[in-house]
Formats: C-alpha cells, structure tokens, sequence
C-alpha cells in the first residue's frame, strides 16, 4: 500500500509538472530569474532580426525604435496578466480559458492558437534553415537545392524536441545557457554596429523600401508589434504555473517576453539601417545585414549562436504547447504530444509556405489571439473579480462553466465581434487598411481588442447576462443531478477526458 | 492521497474508484477541494504596486506611440 501510495504521489507531481494538475508549491521550481531567461530562451530567436528588419522597411529607424518598445510597453501587461492567473492557481492558462469560452468553448480558440504556433515554430525552422545555409556558403559548403535547405531547416523543431523531451528542468537549463549567451552576442552586434556603422546615417536615413513613412506606414508596423506580442498567448501559463512567486512569474514575463525581445527587435532595425547606409542591398534575411556589417569572424560567431536561438526557441515552444495541448486529452503523456508537435512542425517547414505570407500570417495571429487574450483578462480581472471556482475548470458536470452546451455564448458573441472589427479595419491578405481612420489610430489589433472587452463587459453588465456568466457563485448540485442531465452523454464522454 | 479516502462528492467507494479510474481527475479534484478549504498554498496575489507600475509602462508607451506617429 505504502509503495502504491508512493507511486501514485510521484506520478501525481509528474502529472503537475507535465500535465493539468494544479501544482503545488513545493512543485514549483522556478524563479524570476528563471523565467525571465526561459521567456528571453523562447522570444529571442531569427524571428526578431526579421521583426526589425520589417518594421525598418515601412518606418525609419526612431520610429521602429518608438512602436516596439510603444507597442510592447502597452501591450505586455495583458500577457503578464495571464501569466498572473496561471500562477496563482498554479492552473495552465488554457484550463482556466474555461471559465472564459466554457469548457467546451476553450477547445477551438486553444486549436486556432495551436495552429498559429506551430506556424510561428515553422517560421523560425525556415529562417534557422537559411541562416545556416549561409553558414555553409561562408565555409564554402554550397547548398542551393531548395529541400537541402529545408532539410536542414527541420533539425532545429527536430533539436528543440529533444530538449523538450527532457522535461522542464532542461528547458531551465538550456534557457539559461541560450539566453545569457543570446545578450552576450546581442550586446556584441551592438558594438559592432557602433564602432563600424553610420550611425547619425542610419538614424536619419528614411524607410528601406524608399516609399516615405506616413502615419498609415507608421501603424502598420505597430500592428506588426502587437500580434508579435500576442503571439505567445500560447505558452504563457505552462511557464508562470511553475514559477514560484506572483511577482517572479509577472516581472519574469515582463522582462523576457518584453524587454529582452524589444531591444533585440530595435536591434534587427538598427543592424538593417547600418548596414544599407554601408551599402548594403536591402535584404529580408537577416543573415546577409549581419555578414554585412560583422564580417568576417564576429559575423559567423553571430549567426552561429543565433542559429543555435532558434533551437532554444522550439524546446521552450515545443515544451509550452505539448504541456497546454493536455487539456485535450490529459491522459496522453506528454512526451507523445511534444513528438506530435514537432511532427507538425516539420510537415509545415518541408512544405515553407509560412515565411511566404509572414504579414497575412501575423494578422492571423492579431485576429485570433488579440480577442482570446484579451477577453481573458477582462473576464477575470473584471467581471468576476479575480474569483474562480477551481473544481468547475476540471469537472464538466458541475454547472459552474458549463453554460450552453459548453460555450459560454457571451464572450463568443464579444470575439466575433472583436473579429468582424478587425476585418472591417484591415485586409489581412493584401496588408492594407479599410477603414483608414481606425487603423490609424487603434491598429486593426487593438480595435479587435477594444470591441471585445466593451462588449463583453457591458454584456455581463446586465442582470441576466451576468447570471449566465457567473454561475460559478451560485451553490452546485451534486453530480448525476438535474443539472448534469442536461448535456447527458457528451458530459460523460468530456468527464473521461478529465 | 487523501487518508480518510474522503472527497466532496460521492463518498470513500466512489473516491476510490475515482482514483484508480481516472488518477489525474482525481488529483485535480482533489487540490481543487484543498483550494476551497484553503489548506493549497497559494502565492500571494500580485500588489497595487505591481499594477501601478503595469499603468505606469502603458501610460509611457502611449506616449512613444504618440511621438512615433
């Protein structure tokens, strides 16, 4: 019995660490600094030298300097705001959506997420790919064969698993190592750019697309910033949920996800500026700005570890999503779904669409994430007061979050409407603005946002709204009664699944 | 494990059942049920201080936003 007893207790932590139960403080296992360095592990990788690199296109480089750090500084605090209520529960974020879209309602906003993230894994497979190659090019190893390129490109989702694989003290481990390197070599290309560049040329040189940056230039870019930042809706709450304290897990995320991030992407600007007033072609890979204006040794020391950043990225995001994606069937290890993951991510990197359409890609992501998060924060801290009622998350007979056959209808109502809104100010798939003036001044991002947390708020704002939304405070019938009969046998079925 | 094989629903037989059926479900419940008790150590909540300044980096990049355009 004893040695049940103690197995059960070991798979149980496991089943916390890598899984949906609630974890324990005596679980928790990281600190501020720890998190701050598996967030930088995760946000720094190519993918912020092309963020950069765009927004230099569209603006010049004061302004890329002034919508990053605009857009992070007002943006950020909704991701820390989620990664607070993971790390109170010690509840990944995505169980807790449901309260939020109900217990059924979560799975295809957390699906649309999913997707959106391997597309994001496959972005930074693509440029690891290129970087490497270039590399290659360098030591006079060359590679122009477009699937050499993209196998080669799938070491890195192929690497970044088997980190993951490990579990989450590996990820703290190589996070440490990655990231303390990552600033190390971000501070390196800064005083290259320095002591080798232009400097007064680059700031006062216009946007690289030579089409001067007008308020709608200007905007666009900063919509860019915001779906950057929401894009790591996805694993936020595997993170905070093991971070030991409230203020860890928030100031954590702030600086890793944040200010790590928005320097490195004012960074990629700068480099791209420097090295074009060098002479530099204009170019979409970062590779050939940092070979530019590095040359030589300090050129390859850079790609190399930024190449290796791309890895540390996919253990963190592989490790994130497989963790959250047991809400849709918990019973499944871990270690399977993370294969899956990479798996996906693979197909998707020997197909290189992605990259391709990187602006239509990034207003899905806005469209999608920018709403979910969004009404998650104005569902928790505002209509029900930071109060949940944890059983209700994990059990879909009890009453509490079950609402309409499992969707809460209020805030789909609110995210259709945050949806509709985008699209009426922004045309994702040719990058132009319908509704100038709103763009100009919201983003398409933002007004999605906005219109969401009106309407949801002003929804639960009457009476019977607010019945509907908080059923989670009115006392719960026991299971197998009158209530639970009323979703039947798709109950039972979703009661397996927890 | 709970000793006394006591749960909030269902008694100590469905408690058992439950735990050997479903062990995730069961641990779930079962730190929910310490929540509600308040014997789950749960990390203090975040400070105003922490909120203030949360304001405070949005009411600044605001401003760079307004600057940049």
């Amino acid at each position: 019995m004893s040695t049940d007893k103690l197995s059960m207790d070991e798979y149980t932590t496991k089943e916390a660490r890598l899984g949906i139960i609630p974890v324990r403080m005596s679980e928790r296992m990281y600190s501020f600094l720890d998190l701050a360095l598996v967030a930088g592990s995760f946000a720094i990788a190519t993918w912020v030298y092309v963020q950069g690199i765009s927004l230099a296109s569209v603006m010049s480089m004061p302004q890329s300097l002034l919508s990053t750090f605009g857009a992070f500084l007002v943006v950020i605090p909704l991701v820390v705001l989620i990664g607070a209520m993971a790390n109170r529960y010690g509840i990944d974020h995505w169980i807790l959506s449901r309260s939020t879209f109900g217990y059924l309602g979560t799975f295809p906003i957390f699906v649309l997420i999913l997707v959106s993230t391997v597309g994001w894994s496959a972005v930074v497979a693509e440029l690891f790919g290129s970087s490497v190659v270039k590399l290659l090019g360098e030591a006079g190893i060359e590679i122009t064969s477009v699937w050499g390129i993209r196998l080669i490109a799938v070491l890195c989702p192929i690497l970044g698993f088997i980190i993951a694989f490990r579990g989450i003290g590996a990820v703290r481990l190589s996070s440490r190592i990655m990231t303390s390197l990552l600033v190390l070599v971000g501070f390196a290309v800064l005083l290259m750019v320095v002591f080798s560049g232009d400097l007064g040329g680059a700031w006062n040189a216009g946007p690289l697309s030579g089409v001067p940056a007008d308020r709608t230039a200007f905007m666009l870019g900063t919509e860019w910033n915001i779906a950057f930042v929401f894009s790591w809706v996805g694993t936020i709450g595997a993170l905070t949920r093991v971070t030991r304290t409230a203020r860890g897990s928030a100031w954590g995320l702030y600086f890793g996800y944040g200010i790590l991030c928005g320097l490195f992407i004012g960074l990629g600007a700068l480099l791209a500026f420097v090295a074009v007033v060098q002479g530099s072609e204009p170019s979409a890979d970062p590779t050939d700005y940092l070979l530019a204006v590095g040359g030589g040794w300090m050129g390859l020391m850079s790609l190399i570890l930024v190449g290796v950043a791309n890895i540390g990225t996919l253990a963190v995001g592989t490790f994130g999503m497989a963790l959250s994606s047991k809400i849709l069937r918990p019973s499944v290890r871990y270690e399977w779904i993370a294969a899956v993951f990479m798996v996906a991510v693979v197909a998707l990197t020997l197909w290189g669409g992605v990259l391709e359409h990187y602006g239509t890609f990034l207003a899905y992501v806005g469209v999608i994430a920018g709403p979910a998060v969004t009404l998650m924060v104005v569902d928790y801290y505002i209509v029900r007061s930071r109060k949940l009622t944890p059983a209700g998350l994990f059990d879909p007979k009890l009453p509490a979050y079950r609402y309409t056959y499992g969707f809460n209808l209020v805030s789909f109502v609110a995210f259709g409407a945050g949806f509709a809104s985008f699209l009426l100010v922004y045309d994702p798939v040719n990058y132009v603005p319908r509704s100038t003036g709103l763009f100009n001044t919201l983003t398409a991002t933002g007004t999605a946002c906005i219109v969401s947390a009106v309407i949801y708020v002003g929804l639960s704002a009457i009476p019977a709204v607010r019945r509907y939304v908080l059923r989670d405070r009115q006392p719960m019938p026991a299971a197998g009664g009158a209530e639970t009969a009323l979703i039947g046998e798709w109950s039972e079925q979703a009661g397996r699944l927890v | 494990m709970n000793e006394t094989g006591t749960t909030t629903r269902g008694g100590p037989q469905t408690a058992r059942t439950e735990e050997r059926d479903n062990p995730i479900r069961f641990a779930c419940m079962e730190r929910c049920e310490e929540m509600r008790s308040g014997t789950y150590d749960l990390p203090k909540a975040l400070e105003r201080l922490d909120f203030v300044l949360l304001g405070v980096g949005v009411v600044v990049g605001l401003i760079m936003l307004i600057v940049g355009v």
